[in-house]
């Protein structure tokens, strides 16, 4: 409703509610389901899982309480908690700037005008739809030790290739392969937040004969760091939540050699029925989580450039 | 005032979609049955799911009173039971398998010992064994099938090699598989055995030479010399004798599609195979295994529970007990969907003389090895013992560490997992 037709009538004094309330009544109203979604299906859930990971539930019988024991188990008597969360890290931190640079640098090519750019945008963004599942069987099968396709082509090389996902040293970096492919996505935003720098900065580095590199430094890279940001601290969310690509490629394997946090704690509720201690684990990641990206949105001030603020 | 009749119009709205989630919420547990029906999960294809449905005709004939509804689950059967434990809002008869002492153990499933007063002679003893904890049984045998030897007849006879049989020992067994492989320079044409990381698999090579996974006290026993010496046996038909394919070699694959390719001479694996050699082009047939220091066949099995939190358990017993007769079997052999895993349906006609049967393969063979079975410790932790092996193991199996240090990393697990 236009807030015009409301001016153009004489104000009536209605008894009980003010427009104010009634605007307010129907926003509560309209948002009303997303509340009842958020409240059943994520702040409930929440709590009841911290309070489960002071218990020592099996998922079936009346939990008992047993304080902190599940943290201090996690962190002083489980062997592969410090060597999971060791891969999950590992991952993350060289996953997620990898694909970081990499979309940074696609989309810096494929921003400029030439011919044929939508069909190229098209295929850098395809692989992004496959569903990870599909993505991880393909992987699977690229990676074939001996004879699948990516060892086929180095050993044109003269490289021996390794025997990827049943390799301890080259498993993690294969589900990290697979990570880069999923690049797209990034991309793609990163491209509509280059065609949205205003022509008129370009046209004036021009004139002022900046080369390519200064134009990219000091114009494109301040004005796109919002996106970068976005990317940035989605990226590491999502790295530190990895499930599907483990789950499906090496099953955490061989002996646990790419296990991460979120298949490990799947593995504690619904493998071991350790429902009390994977709630314990899957609040630890949370607490990392979220103190990386406290730091991260901190860090922002630095280089993160908005153009509002400096507009006031 | 036209604009707010329509925002309260929005927000009527609004609030029925909210109320009608809540109340699409609550019915998400009554599976859709009505209120008296007893809900039946299984897993599995279609061709379960028709059999189940056969056989719960059947139940209705004889029990026109109980209404038994299938909930049949395609994906993710553990984790979605497990879920609706959990809820309260358990199946009142499910199929199980390996896990079922996982329930059992926390008091999740109803005592059957006392409907099946002649259980051992009914279903054999391995299989009582199995699906039972602390001496009581919580699980009627549903189906049973032993593993058994497919072999690719044309491939033994251009070797020149005798078929299979329950006669061979481990040193036949080399022996053999060492004229069945064909290799093209240093390439692998044809394969004689294959396996993987499976239970099935390992733990026959292992009770087969006289080991244990668990001891009869209920401690891990995984490091013994016996199983050092059977799990050595296995990895020499790799790296050794190099008959069996590394796990390198067939990460796209299995056995079972290994075989079906015409690529392997032999492979131990369950009844489902028969269906799905059906249309290949080469003359197959099945063969009891052969034994080690013992006779030891794996069995793969699964079976009916009733759950504690039924409300309905008298008739679930009922249904159940129907089920593992004769009579509420026949659809799973008439359908050559599995071997009954009650003997009298397994050794009758509609089993043995099956119309289903065009190759004529010798369906005796699976009542043969049904005696040779071993029971797998289906102990509680069993997800963990599944674990612990493939996890100390697998470098093994990948030729990276040799067998000992595998089966004390796996040893070492288990004492962890075990320790109360």
């Amino acid at each position: 409703m236009s807030s015009a037709t409301a001016v153009s009538k004489p104000r009536k004094k209605r008894k009980g509610m003010t427009r104010k309330t009634r605007e307010a009544l129907a926003f509560y109203a309209c948002v009303s389901p997303w509340i009842f979604g958020f409240v059943v299906f994520t702040a409930v859930p929440m709590f009841a899982s911290l309070f489960l990971s002071f218990t020592d539930w099996d998922s079936f019988q009346t939990p008992n309480w047993v304080g902190i024991q599940n943290y201090v188990k996690a962190f002083t008597d489980d062997p592969l908690f410090w060597k999971v969360l060791g891969h999950t890290f590992y991952y993350a931190i060289v996953s997620v700037p990898l694909s970081l640079l990499i979309a940074l640098y696609l989309s810096n090519l494929l921003a400029r005008d030439f011919k044929g750019k939508r069909i190229y945008r098209t295929i850098i963004y395809l692989p992004s739809l496959v569903p990870l599942v599909s993505a991880g069987l393909i992987f699977k099968w690229l990676l074939k030790p001996e004879d699948g396709p990516i060892d086929a082509v180095l050993s044109i090389f003269g490289i021996h290739g390794p025997a990827w996902l049943l390799d301890a040293n080259w498993v993690i970096p294969a589900i990290i392969m697979l990570s880069l492919w999923q690049v797209g996505g990034g991309t793609i935003l990163l491209i509509s937040a280059i065609n949205g720098v205003p022509k008129e900065l370009y046209e004036a580095a021009e004139l002022d004969g900046a080369g390519h590199y200064r134009t990219f430094w000091n114009i494109t890279f301040p004005m796109i760091t919002p996106i970068l940001f976005f990317n940035l601290v989605t990226g590491i969310i999502g790295a530190f939540q990895v499930f599907d690509q483990v789950y499906i490629m090496t099953a955490g394997g061989p002996d646990n050699a790419s296990q991460m946090m979120v298949p490990y704690i799947y593995n504690s509720a619904f493998k071991d029925f350790h429902m009390g201690y994977a709630s314990a684990l899957a609040w630890i990641l949370f607490v990392i989580i979220m103190v990386i990206s406290g730091a991260v949105l901190k860090s922002s001030d630095a280089w993160v450039f908005y153009e509002s603020e400096v507009k006031k | 005032m036209r604009s707010f009749t329509k925002k309260l119009a929005t927000a009527t709205l609004a609030a029925v979609a909210s109320l009608a989630m809540v109340g699409s919420l609550a019915g998400c547990g009554s599976n859709g049955a009505g209120k008296d029906d007893l809900v039946l999960t299984i897993w599995g294809g279609d061709t379960d799911k028709q059999t189940m449905q056969q056989r719960l005709d059947l139940a209705k004939k004889k029990y026109p009173s109980i209404n038994v509804k299938l909930q049949y689950i395609a994906k993710d059967y553990d984790t979605k039971i497990q879920t609706m434990f959990s809820g309260g809002t358990a199946p009142d008869i499910l199929e199980m398998a390996e896990n079922i002492n996982a329930y059992s153990s926390r008091g999740q499933l109803a005592d059957l010992t006392a409907q099946y007063p002649n259980a051992e002679q009914q279903f054999g003893k391995a299989n009582v064994q199995a699906y039972s904890y602390k001496g009581k049984m919580y699980g009627a045998p549903d189906r049973s099938a032993p593993g058994v030897v497919y072999y690719n007849k044309d491939i033994f006879d251009a070797a020149g090699v005798q078929y299979p049989s329950e006669n061979w020992d481990w040193n036949t067994f080399v022996e053999n598989t060492q004229k069945l492989v064909k290799r093209d320079g240093n390439k692998t044409t044809q394969w004689a055995y294959c396996e993987g990381d499976w239970w099935a698999w390992y733990m026959t090579w292992i009770y087969q030479n006289g080991g244990k996974i668990i001891d009869s006290n209920g401690k891990p026993v995984v490091n013994s010399s016996e199983n050092v010496e059977a799990m050595q046996f296995y990895q020499d038909l790799m790296y050794k004798y190099q008959v069996a394919p590394k796990p390198e070699q067939i990460t796209d694959s299995g056995a079972d599609p290994l075989f079906s390719q015409g690529k392997l001479a032999m492979e131990v694996t369950g009844f489902w195979n028969v269906g799905a050699l059906k249309d290949v082009k080469f003359n197959w047939g099945v063969a009891p295994m052969w034994h080690g220091k013992k006779t030891a066949v794996p069995m793969f099995s699964n079976a009916l529970a009733v759950s504690s939190q039924s409300k309905h358990k008298e008739d679930a017993m009922k249904i159940v007990k129907f089920l593992s007769s004769k009579e509420g079997q026949k659809p799973i052999a008439e359908n050559g969907l599995d071997v009954p895993a009650n003997v009298e349906a397994a050794a009758d006609k509609s089993f043995t003389e099956a119309s289903w049967n065009k190759q004529h393969i010798d369906l005796s063979v699976f009542a043969k090895s049904t005696s040779m079975t071993w029971a797998p410790p289906f102990i509680p932790e069993w997800n963990q013992i599944t674990k612990a092996m493939s996890d100390g193991m697998s470098q093994t199996w990948n030729g990276k560490q040799d067998v000992k240090t595998g089966l004390d990393k796996a040893q070492k697990t288990l004492e962890g997992a075990l320790k109360k």
